[in-house]
């Protein structure tokens, strides 16, 4: 080197200098390089140079196999015409494009659009794409959260174009810094985001580019995405490499980084890290600069751009971002409408399908919202008793006006406090050192309850709600005591008939129905309807309703059948007036209860409309991904099977299957059911190899979830093949089955029912291979079993032992 | 003559994986002869991959050079995976990965710029191994640049070549060059910074 200094002496001062910290290089440099000046001129500029030199040579890389260097970007010039407007001035300028801001100049009608400019040779643009391009603008993405994309094209120089709607506003990261929105506000914001993409890829347009900068909130506060479907129209060739990347390397998902085939879970990927940055302001993208050095290595799992969640984002929106941002595409939620779906939930305070599901997380959710029930629900009641106390007082001696609000108010902070601060004190994330459990909270609740000197009916009230928490997590003796504490409160301090009492003896009426002593219950429960009438109490008020409704279902167990559709109809008629939109949870439920009468009085068309009507509510206000919407969909499909229409059956049962998985997995019990109920259409629409298919798929699910096949699922599956196989004329395949059944039903686990069936079964196969002594031997022990348990006149009694009969006779003539 | 040569000629110039793979592992441990064999057949291939990049959508990275390297991998081995076969194959594609894109930038230097693409010729643009200008001039002194450090020592080309051109991490560079991570690591810091201030002076 002629610069008075060696490599391998320079490599090694700059490293010593590297080793101590930058304020104490300068001395270590004057110590160990004496006078000798290039040397200590080049380590300082060296040092200087550390983060710039790694930023440019990653940029240089990056060029290296075709970047745009700036002074490429295509300009047009103000003035000049694109399409069919008329360019005024620049807008932005982008890595490889720029922005212009255009006017429409056929004098049409005024309209302001964006146009924006590559270089056509910067994509492998075929005319017929761009013919391509054009026919799916016509057919473009119509949403008010989406810029709409109006014209495509190439000019004469060769510069490509996108002419989009302008937008008037800024980026969302500039506004959000700007108006600095709660938590609330931001989640809002990326809602509509995710809204928007979800209606997109309902369109088959993946967005593949969804940063800050494309997002803009215009002048109303509107979300508006840009650039929608760019990205994808110019990867739609159909010679499309593996390993060509679109994007921005900083928010590219690892699949686009390694050429792999893009989807919307490409989308969703950008998404989460765009929540990470709407939430914190922060990307959680470490260094992207590492994942494009890393770029596209063997084991793509394993060289993924390296991503940190804040420790700002509370666990739960961090779950979304690290469920959103997986490596691997099937990890992500699996569609924008899930990931949405997980965004509400956390609003509203459910369980995130992207936590883990302990049971801690659980509970910690179940008071969350818990509380916020009880504190909303003693709102209600303060109103009422707001109420309340002014009749009374009315009909007693007239009281100062001042002094009824000094009252009033005080209850209301009394009753606000105690609830608050109980549940307070039970949350986790207040709570000092162990966290309470909702029974030690209930204790703690009803204990502090003795010493508390407020009025009687906030007294009542709350011993009203500590008992339903009780009953509702099943400890019915505590329920009953605090129940009776409650019923003596009421009579000592003479609050006879007030909606606190009323509540007490609902409460008492849903206590004695949960205890199975459904006839005090509907006394209980018909007692709280009268004296509501008495007091004047409005009907079509939901609390009202929601005793009708349970005093409905109390008659159904009762098999008062007809009596419980009255009051289903009423209550019906009367929340459909509470909620004249009906767009209500609760009137869901009512359709589904109503749905369940109908079952029981066979009246199946009816039970259809109801189902639906339900299952359409439930997944209008839940989602698609709801246990509730789920529970209709199986209904509402065995509803239809069972009345001649498996046919209109498959599509519920497909989707059942779909939202099981989504729900709980692959690899769970109830995807199992659901698995076993879609193959079971297929059977009854005599689709054998579908109906195979599905029951086998169900019963490798089975063998997943359970540790042996000694359960009454597994037998289920074994008898649906065996009878599946019959059908199909199988008979070496339905023998296998039914030795495998035959071995389960043996087991004690397996309950008579099941193992009756069992036997059924391998009767029924036998006198199908023509071995009558065999199967009948077997209807023998199935009938036996069935007396065991079901009436002499049961059908499947009568039933099986006509064909015992039939075998006997078919025997005796042989 | 080794086997592995006499194989290869007989099916006419385009090795089978079995071949490639003795040939890495023969370049490696320094016979010139598989060298000189198997520098250009990477070489071509990797030009090839570099010829059919279609640009990235908004200029920054695209079908990078580590990607290139790793697909010529994946054509030329097909499917073999082992880390040996790989560091073989990095010892030599680093260096022709560096040379590809430095006869790129050359021929670049040599056409005129300022043509105007007409749409009908669209296709035939992506023909070219495109590099712009300022990144083929900074490329060229680059090489320049590094050839001086080079100069004294090769080891410093060696670790650009794996670091820079084919994108090989600290690990990996330093099994292939055969040093320690900690080495490797002290000299790309070395080299990248003393490279970056000279390149800085060049262009200011």
């Amino acid at each position: 080197m002629k610069e008075g200094y060696t490599l391998a002496e320079l490599e090694q001062v700059y490293e010593k200098c590297l080793s101590v910290p930058p304020e104490e290089r300068d001395k270590l440099i004057d110590q160990t390089c004496g006078n000798r000046e290039s040397l200590k001129t080049i380590l300082r500029e060296m040092l200087k140079s550390e983060d710039t030199a790694i930023a440019y040579f990653q940029e240089l890389q990056q060029s290296l196999a075709g970047g745009w260097s700036p002074g490429e970007i295509p300009t047009l010039e103000q003035g000049e015409v694109v399409g069919n407007y008329r360019v005024d001035s620049l807008l932005g300028k982008g890595g490889m494009s720029n922005v212009y801001l255009a006017e429409r100049c056929d004098g049409e009608f005024e309209q302001r659009v964006a146009i924006k400019c590559f270089p056509a040779r910067s994509v492998r643009v075929r005319k017929e794409n761009v013919k391509k391009a054009e026919q799916q603008i016509l057919a473009g993405l119509q949403h008010p959260n989406i810029a709409r994309l109006l014209d495509a094209g190439i000019t004469g120089n060769g510069i490509l174009y996108f002419i989009m709607e302008f937008v008037d506003g800024e980026a969302v990261d500039t506004y959000l810094k700007r108006m600095k929105p709660a938590t609330s506000g931001r989640l809002a914001l990326f809602k509509e985001v995710v809204k928007a993409v979800a209606f997109a890829h309902s369109r088959f347009t993946l967005h593949l580019d969804l940063k800050p900068s494309n997002i803009f909130v215009n002048s109303l506060g509107q979300i508006k995405l840009l650039d929608f479907g760019i990205s994808m129209k110019l990867n739609e060739d159909e010679n499309h490499e593996p390993g060509t990347f679109f994007g921005t390397p900083s928010i590219a998902a690892p699949e686009q980084l390694a050429g792999q085939p893009l989807s919307a879970a490409t989308d969703i990927y950008q998404l989460g890290i765009l929540l990470h940055t709407v939430l914190s302001g922060t990307s959680p993208v470490r260094s992207y600069a590492a994942s494009t050095e890393q770029l596209t290595r063997i084991g793509p799992l394993t060289d993924t751009p390296e991503l940190q969640i804040s420790s700002a984002i509370p666990a739960e929106p961090a779950s979304i971002i690290a469920k959103c941002t997986q490596a691997n595409p099937d990890e992500r939620y699996n569609s924008a409408a899930d990931l949405l779906q997980d965004v509400k939930r956390l609003e509203e305070g459910y369980p995130l399908f992207a936590m883990p599901q302990s049971n801690g997380y659980r509970l910690k959710k179940y008071i969350r919202r818990n509380r916020l029930q009880v504190i909303s629900f003693s709102l209600i009641i303060l109103s009422l008793l707001a109420g309340l106390m002014a009749s009374l007082w009315q009909a007693r001696e007239a009281t100062e006006q001042r002094d009824k609000a000094v009252q009033n108010e005080q209850v209301a902070t009394l009753t606000k406090n105690f609830l608050s601060n109980l549940f307070r004190e039970a949350d986790p994330s207040f709570a000092q050192g162990d966290t309470l459990t909702v029974f030690q909270l209930l204790e703690k609740g009803h204990q502090q309850l003795s010493g508390y000197n407020g009025p009687a009916a906030i007294k009542l009230e709350l011993l009203n709600t500590i008992s339903s928490s009780y009953r509702n997590m099943g400890d019915y003796d505590n329920a009953g005591k605090v129940l009776n504490q409650a019923e003596n409160l009421a009579l000592d301090s003479m609050l006879t008939i007030s909606p606190p009492f009323i509540r007490n003896v609902v409460q008492m009426g849903l206590y004695q129905r949960d205890i199975g002593n459904y006839d005090s219950s509907a006394i209980l429960l018909n007692r709280a309807l009268n004296l509501y009438e008495k007091i004047d109490y409005p009907r079509e008020d939901s609390m009202y309703t929601d005793v009708l409704k349970r005093l409905a279902y109390v008659y159904k167990n009762k098999s008062k059948f007809d009596s419980a559709e009255y009051l289903m109809k009423e209550t019906i008629a009367l929340e459909e007036n509470i909620w004249p939109d009906h767009y209500n949870i609760q009137l869901a439920e009512s359709y589904y209860i109503q749905a369940a009468i109908y079952v029981d009085l066979k009246q199946y068309d009816e039970a259809i409309i109801y189902q639906k009507k339900s299952l359409d509510l439930c997944e209008r206000i839940m989602g698609s991904n709801f246990p509730g919407t789920l529970a209709n969909l199986n209904l509402l499909s065995g509803l239809l099977k069972s009345n001649g229409n498996a046919e209109e059956a498959l599509p519920y049962n497909r989707k059942a299957k779909r939202i099981a998985e989504n729900i709980y997995g692959k690899k769970h019990a109830e995807t199992a059911t659901n698995t076993y109920n879609l193959a079971h259409t297929f059977s009854a629409l005599d689709q054998y190899d579908s109906a195979h298919f599905y029951f086998s798929k169900a019963l490798a699910i089975q063998n997943d979830v359970y540790k042996d096949e000694f359960n009454s699922w597994h037998i289920s599956s074994y008898n649906a093949l065996i009878a599946l196989f019959i059908k199909m004329n199988n008979l070496d395949s339905a023998q296998y089955y039914v030795n495998k059944t035959l071995t389960v039903s043996e087991s004690p686990k397996i309950s008579t029912q099941k193992r009756a069936k069992a036997y059924d079964w391998a009767g029924e196969y036998y006198q199908k291979a023509g071995d009558l002594q065999e199967a009948r031997n077997y209807l023998q022990l199935a009938l036996a079993e069935y007396i065991s348990y079901l009436d002499s006149t049961s059908r499947l009694v009568v039933l099986t032992s006509k064909k015992v009969d039939a075998l006997d006779s078919l025997l005796q003539v042989q | 003559m080794n086997q592995a040569n006499n194989k290869a000629r007989q099916v006419n110039n385009s090795p089978e994986k079995e071949d490639i793979t003795q040939y890495l592992r023969q370049a490696y441990e320094g016979d010139e002869e598989a060298y000189a064999f198997i520098f250009p057949v990477i070489y071509n291939e990797l030009r090839k991959i570099a010829k059919g990049i279609r640009f990235n959508f908004h200029g920054a990275a695209t079908l990078n050079t580590t990607a290139i390297v790793h697909e010529a991998y994946l054509k030329l081995a097909k499917g073999e995976s082992q880390w040996e076969s790989r560091k073989h194959y990095y010892s030599v594609a680093a260096k022709a990965m560096r040379q590809v894109l430095l006869n790129a930038a050359r021929s670049k230097k040599a056409i005129k710029r300022g043509e105007n693409i007409k749409t009908e010729s669209i296709d035939e643009v992506h023909e070219l191994l495109v590099m712009s200008d300022a990144t083929s001039a900074k490329l060229i002194n680059f090489n320049e640049l590094l050839l001086q450090l080079e100069a004294e020592d090769t080891i410093y080309g060696r670790i650009v070549e794996c670091r820079f051109f084919a994108g090989l991490s600290i690990k990996e560079t330093a099994e292939v060059v055969n040093i320690s991570p900690a080495t490797v690591k002290r000299k790309w810091q070395m080299a990248r910074n003393w490279l970056f201030v000279h390149l800085s002076k060049i262009s200011s």
